[in-house]
């Protein structure tokens, strides 16, 4: 169990994930601080190059690997959703 | 016996690091250093750096021993690769996987190479038949299968490659590799070509397009980008340019004419394949809009046998049989007329699909189920394809079943999808046919929910399969009958509905090609039914919500 429910942009996030890797399964199943990669969802790294172009067209927001740490951001929904926040142009 | 220079060019630049250019010599320098702290033993290139990775290889060559390349860093198959050598110690810039491993093997961690110091290092002649790496490939149980390659085999294919990676005559290109230097591509490519022949190959993050841009930008020019299909099509859904490529280079599947065509306009750069794999390494190469006549390297010779096959011939390297159908067109071109079916190939990784089938079948409740490939030619811009699963396990669910496979399936095969049947769509010789699955996998996306409930029978419209469908070539010889995948298919793009949400099917009566198929379907419950005339031949019911 969560501690504290997801905010709404951390579901958003999750929902592009989704919908992004076509991964079958519902929004509300993902733990926002699971790891993407790995033992949680179990993406790889076309998965981070397709979710990084959604990212872009839908944020705005251009991931790099050398600006930050690419583990840090792709660590579960709630660091990927933090650097989105981040680094949005408002 | 004949021998070739470790180094093709020690005065040469042969790396292009985010920070610094290095020389080969710079490069002897780190692997002499390093090859004296190794111990007597292979070693297994844990090495992601593409740089550290090739002063580890230099080194142990130098050692007079082999490096293993893993075919995945995942802690389950790298336990595995560790248990096969046992003798051997490991290499690695990046912190290990928490994987078990035989007790005693050593752990040499590279935090930074050696700088070296003036005067020349030695560049030694190593002999053609000495063995210089083992490559695993998962062979068709899934057991790793490793392939010895000698030095002198290595050392032909990248001169004889030289063409190749030389987009400008006379002007040394830098290759800006988005594949891993373990895999057999990566490793001909980014370490063994600017080793022999004295190209530049690039290191740091070569992943999203933003590090591309980095990468070209960098240089120095001409920049090859060598690469995927899939990266491809990917790099082409991003709308920023990239700065100037000399030339495209792509490898590890098949890519489609489309893909290559958009490339070559966007970047106004050539467009070139490999063909190859792990146990020949790459032996042709085509400019994929130009021609379907594979080239040879020059020295390799192919040997075509009564099945369609053929064996491969190279100087320094055992022969090996290709399970792909090739016809020789001259002695130095031949035609790929089909790829074998069971291996799959995603983002350079190979596994066979016997092998996944076989896991699949091992879960508890799973009653019937197999993995399907992506198709691969899937179309610029869409997404790149990736393993679906279809099957029949009443007592589980989509997601239970994806957990199951997550522990045992490596990343780049895991399917996105696992679509749950009633029954799978095998044929009266009970063979699953790929047209038959991807009719059922791939219905249209819906083109709008349905707004308002109703419970009477509306008109969904109506279908016919022609004669010449392509789903029809090959079954059922003089007694063509449509396969309910594709009936299935017809009745989803009329409902606009997804497949998925399939729950029960029966199919009654055979449909015939040129049948006027009637679909009429009620929302609540969610239920179709196909007629002929007055005869219903098939219904179905549906998941009222996608994920219900």
């Amino acid at each position: 169990m969560a501690a504290n429910p997801p905010s709404p942009s951390e579901t958003e996030v999750a929902a592009l994930i989704v919908e992004t890797l076509q991964l079958d399964m519902p929004v509300s199943t993902i733990e926002m601080d699971a790891p993407l990669f790995g033992d949680g969802l179990g993406l790889d790294s076309i998965d981070a190059l397709e979710l990084s172009l959604a990212i872009k067209r839908q944020y705005g927001v251009e991931l790099r690997s050398d600006t930050a740490d690419k583990v840090d951001i792709f660590r579960s929904v709630r660091s990927l959703t933090h650097y989105i926040a981040a680094h949005a142009t408002p | 016996m004949h021998a070739f220079p470790l180094l093709g060019h020690p005065a040469a630049l042969l790396f292009r690091t985010p920070e610094r250019l290095v020389t080969g010599n710079d490069v002897l320098h780190a692997a002499h250093a390093l090859a004296a702290t190794l111990p007597p033993r292979p070693i297994i290139n844990l090495c992601r750096d593409r740089l550290y990775f090739t002063v580890a290889f230099c080194a142990a060559v130098l050692r007079g021993q082999y490096s293993v390349l893993p075919g995945s860093h995942a802690a389950g198959p790298l336990a595995h690769l560790l248990a096969c050598y046992p003798d051997a110690a490991i290499v690695t810039d990046t912190d290990l996987p928490p994987c078990p491993r035989p007790a005693g093997m050593p752990v040499i961690r590279l935090s930074t190479l050696h700088a070296g110091g003036a005067g020349r290092p030695a560049n030694p002649d190593i002999a053609a038949m000495q063995v210089v790496a083992h490559i695993l490939t998962s062979g068709s149980t899934g057991t790793p299968v490793a392939h010895a390659k000698t030095w002198g085999g290595l050392n032909r294919r990248a001169q004889a490659s030289t063409g190749l990676f030389t987009p400008v005559p006379g002007r040394v290109a830098t290759i800006v590799g988005t594949v891993p230097p373990y895999h057999m591509y990566g490793f001909e490519t980014t370490v063994i070509q600017p080793l022999v022949t004295g190209c530049i190959s690039t290191t740091g993050p070569a992943l999203f397009p933003a590090d591309i841009r980095t990468r070209l930008e960098q240089g120095p020019q001409p920049c090859i980008l060598l690469t995927t299909p899939l990266h491809l099509r990917t790099f082409l859904a991003d709308p920023t340019p990239l700065p100037p490529i000399a030339r495209v280079i792509s490898a590890t599947a098949p890519l489609d004419a489309a893909t290559a065509e958009r490339a070559e306009r966007c970047w106004q750069a050539p467009v070139f394949e490999i063909y190859g794999s792990t146990e020949t390494g790459s032996i042709a190469t085509r400019r994929t809009t130009a021609t379907q006549a594979w080239r040879l390297h020059s020295g390799i010779r192919l040997h075509p046998r009564p099945d369609g096959t053929a064996s491969i011939h190279a100087p320094d390297t055992t022969s090996h049989v290709v399970a792909d159908a090739l016809r020789p067109l001259t002695p130095d071109t031949f035609r790929l007329e089909g790829r074998m079916t069971d291996i799959i190939k995603i983002a350079g990784q190979r596994t066979s699909l016997a092998g996944l089938n076989a896991i699949l079948l091992g879960l508890p409740g799973v009653e019937d189920g197999t993995f399907l490939a992506p198709a691969p030619d899937a179309a610029p811009g869409q997404p790149v394809g990736r393993m679906e699963v279809v099957v029949v396990a009443p007592t589980r669910t989509a997601p239970d079943i994806l957990a199951e496979l997550r522990t045992r399936v490596p990343p780049a095969f895991l399917p996105r999808r696992v679509v749950r049947v009633s029954v799978l769509p095998r044929n009266e010789l009970g063979k699953l046919t790929r047209a038959a699955l991807l009719a059922l996998v791939h219905g249209p996306r819906p083109a709008t929910e349905a707004t308002a409930p109703a419970t009477t029978a509306q008109e969904a419209g109506c279908f016919s399969i022609a004669v010449d469908h392509p789903a029809l070539a090959g079954h059922f010889p003089g007694n063509p009958i449509v396969p309910g995948a594709v009936v299935l298919s017809e009745v989803f793009g009329l409902m606009g509905v997804e497949p998925a949400r399939l729950e029960q099917i029966k199919f009654l009566r055979p449909v015939r090609p040129g049948d006027t198929v009637r679909v009429t379907h009620t929302i609540q419950p969610l239920a179709f039914t196909c007629t002929v005339g007055t005869q219903v031949v098939a219904k179905g019911r549906l998941r009222n919500n996608a994920h219900g």
